[in-house]
């Protein structure tokens, strides 16, 4: 059955002069041209309008999607992310300078020297002194590699600027800052007497975990 | 004229040089060569019975006042041979031990022993 | 009995070499002179009673010596390097330490010190260098090579005083050391280094030369020919002459019979008639120098002596950290590292050079 009722004949006989088109060719069209309207972008893409002999299509309850709002306020600050594609991790050139983080390592020593309570360490406490010293920051300690796989990491040493989960970032005396893995490394440090020896493999922790963390009482030291 | 030959593979034999220890103090029997050979196959067949005891160990130098031999063996063999030595323990019920001194597939590699030099 | 294990390691290797020293093209001093560190000499002399005094004088006048607890930060000053080890043929050797377990070192006479290091002393240290071959995927020795005579070696320089502070500050490492000097100029005295080491405070004590001397009466010598090129349709071959070299070093009684309870051992080959024979083994420690003028003199006076052959083998350390040149040494079983030439009266020669499983056959 038609879809629509036959053209008058006057007007049929002048479809040409008039410029109509013939009916077969816009009853073709119609389906095609409602599709391409109606279907969304991603269908069209997998060209679901030429074959829709197996496709159902809702024609009418068409919802429009609503513009995505971002959130965000859920976040206050920047994804870490962010921040190291904004070089917040990196020293500046003229910040590099061993003189300037002697205050901080003062500090430190001070904080440290809180911590274990140093003047009360004998031989019976050191054990406890020792547990105290894995949970304590080490942002400003200086530390010295005492052995390392790697030897050309040997005999480094310098105050600690940044602790990572992986990596210690040290500033020589040189004024240079250095990225030291922890892994297959020793570390010495020295306080009120005591040279304290930090075995870099137990110790791939971030600071801030590490406070929390049991550690087992005998991890192999070899490396 | 000039030729050279690189061997390739293992060297048919393996020389061992060891010794009997008996315990400080014990008194050391008397043992000729032919009974040290007899309690080398002896050890070796406690251990990896009667084929492992069937083959050659040739006993080429003995000497009776230190004890001491060199032994050569298919190279092939040495390992069943070692073992075995290692694992002796007793000499007609009294305690000893074979101490190997040197292994080597080259016996000019036995007739001296670098780290034996005493310079002080 | 347990299926044999396929694929381990030999626990020897044997290169065969037959050339004459007449021939232009001869190695035999280039490869003298590779061999850095000479344990032990030994001679046989077949027809021969009495040991020639040329080889006794020139074994016993050996000038090695033995420097105690020598600072490896004294090796690296420029002294030493400026006055003898650019001015002659310094081969020093830690003496005491044992290849597979403790440290090594060794200072060539190209000028280079190699530290064979166990892996402890290597992370510690902070010098740069690379896993030893031996034993093979199990890194537990390194070794660092420092080449001392290069130009940018000096004083002031980065590297330099690395390799000082190293030294110096982080493992005071001291060996004793055995060494020898072969001066360029032949004015200067070899003991100068002996003097040297004393004035720096020292200790040094000469390497005694053990002798041992024996002879043989009615030994059955193998009648080598050496004009032989191939050894296929022969009733010996040019390992069964090394076996008996061996055995006769060793003072083992050869004659005996196949069938013996004992030994089955035999050598197949043609022999001489009995004679008397002679064996000398000096041990210590001997430069290069010597041997080459050892197997100078006896090819001088072969005719003299009437001898058909005479053998000379020279025992490398066992401990040493290279064989040949800057080939790596190791310790599996044995260390052997040792020569045998046997030498004709028309001046062609045999040279069995025999290896232990840890080194390398060039």
């Amino acid at each position: 059955m038609a879809l629509y009722r036959e053209l008058p004949t006057h007007v049929f006989e002048n479809t040409a002069a008039i410029g109509l088109k013939s009916r077969s060719a816009v009853e073709n069209d119609f389906v095609s041209s409602f599709l391409q309207r109606h279907l969304p972008a991603n269908r069209l893409r997998k060209g679901e309008d030429k074959d829709l002999k197996y496709k159902t299509q809702n024609l009418d309850k068409v919802k429009k999607k609503k513009p995505e709002v971002i959130n965000k306020k859920r976040r206050k600050g920047l994804t870490s992310r962010e921040r190291k594609k904004l070089k917040l991790f990196d020293i500046k050139k003229e910040h590099q300078s061993y003189e300037k983080y002697i205050p901080m390592h003062k500090i430190w020593k001070d904080y440290i020297q809180d911590v274990l309570n140093i003047k009360s360490v004998n031989k019976d406490n050191i054990h406890a002194a020792q547990e105290r010293l894995l949970k304590a920051d080490f942002h400003g300690s200086c530390l010295t590699i005492q052995r390392s796989k790697c030897p050309s990491y040997v005999g480094v040493s310098g105050i600690v600027l940044q602790e990572t989960r992986n990596t210690f970032k040290i500033i020589t005396q040189e004024d240079q800052v250095k990225c030291i893995p922890k892994t297959n490394s020793v570390f010495v440090f020295e306080i009120g007497g005591y040279v304290f020896t930090l075995h870099g493999n137990q110790f791939c922790v971030r600071s801030a975990e590490r406070c929390t963390r049991k550690f087992k009482l005998k991890g192999t030291i070899e490396i | 004229m000039y030729k050279r030959i690189v061997g390739k593979g293992h060297l048919p034999y393996a020389y061992l040089k060891i010794k009997l220890e008996f315990e400080d103090g014990a008194l050391e029997p008397e043992i000729e060569a032919a009974m040290f050979k007899y309690f080398i196959t002896q050890a070796i067949q406690s251990l990896h019975g009667e084929i492992g005891a069937s083959h050659s160990v040739d006993v080429l130098k003995f000497r009776k006042r230190h004890l001491e031999a060199i032994l050569r063996v298919s190279c092939s063999f040495l390992s069943k041979l070692w073992s075995s030595l290692t694992l002796v323990g007793n000499y007609k019920g009294q305690v000893c031990a074979f101490r190997v001194q040197q292994v080597s597939s080259h016996l000019m590699a036995l007739s001296s022993n670098s780290r034996e030099l005493n310079v002080s | 009995m347990a299926a044999p294990i396929e694929k381990s390691l030999p626990i020897g290797k044997l290169v065969f070499e037959k050339s004459s020293f007449k021939n232009e093209k001869s190695k035999h001093e280039e490869f003298i002179e590779d061999h850095h560190f000479n344990y032990a000499i030994s001679c046989i002399l077949p027809n021969c009673k009495r040991i020639p005094d040329i080889l006794q004088s020139s074994c016993v006048g050996e000038k090695s010596f033995l420097v105690q607890d020598l600072p490896l930060i004294e090796v690296i000053s420029l002294d030493l390097i400026e006055a003898f080890i650019k001015r002659g043929k310094l081969r020093m050797l830690s003496h005491g330490g044992t290849i597979d377990g403790d440290d090594c070192v060794a200072v060539l006479p190209t000028g280079h010190l190699i530290l064979h290091l166990s892996k402890d002393t290597y992370q510690q240290l902070g010098l740069e260098g690379k896993p030893s071959q031996f034993p093979k995927r199990k890194k537990s020795k390194y070794i660092v090579d420092i080449d001392l005579t290069s130009p940018s070696f000096k004083p002031g320089k980065k590297g330099y005083n690395r390799v000082k502070w190293c030294f110096k500050d982080r493992l005071g490492l001291k060996f004793n050391f055995i060494a020898t000097w072969t001066p360029s100029d032949n004015e200067v005295c070899p003991s100068s280094l002996q003097k040297y080491f004393t004035m720096k405070g020292c200790k040094c004590k000469p390497v005694k030369i053990k002798c041992n001397m024996k002879k043989y009466n009615d030994v059955l010598v193998p009648d080598i020919d050496p004009s032989q090129v191939d050894f296929d349709n022969m009733d010996y071959s040019y390992p069964d002459v090394f076996e008996w070299l061996g055995g006769f070093s060793c003072g083992i009684d050869l004659s005996c019979n196949p069938d013996d309870y004992l030994s089955t051992y035999s050598f197949n080959g043609p022999t001489r008639p009995p004679a008397t024979c002679s064996y000398v083994q000096y041990s210590g420690y001997f430069s290069c120098q010597t041997v080459q003028s050892i197997i100078k003199s006896i090819r001088d006076s072969m005719e003299e002596w009437k001898l058909p052959w005479c053998s000379v083998t020279v025992q490398g350390f066992m401990d040493s950290p290279l064989s040949w040149k800057q080939r790596e040494h190791g310790y599996l079983n044995n260390g052997d590292n040792l020569y045998t030439f046997i030498i004709f009266p028309d001046d062609s020669y045999w040279l069995y050079s025999a290896y232990g499983s840890y080194d390398l056959v060039s």
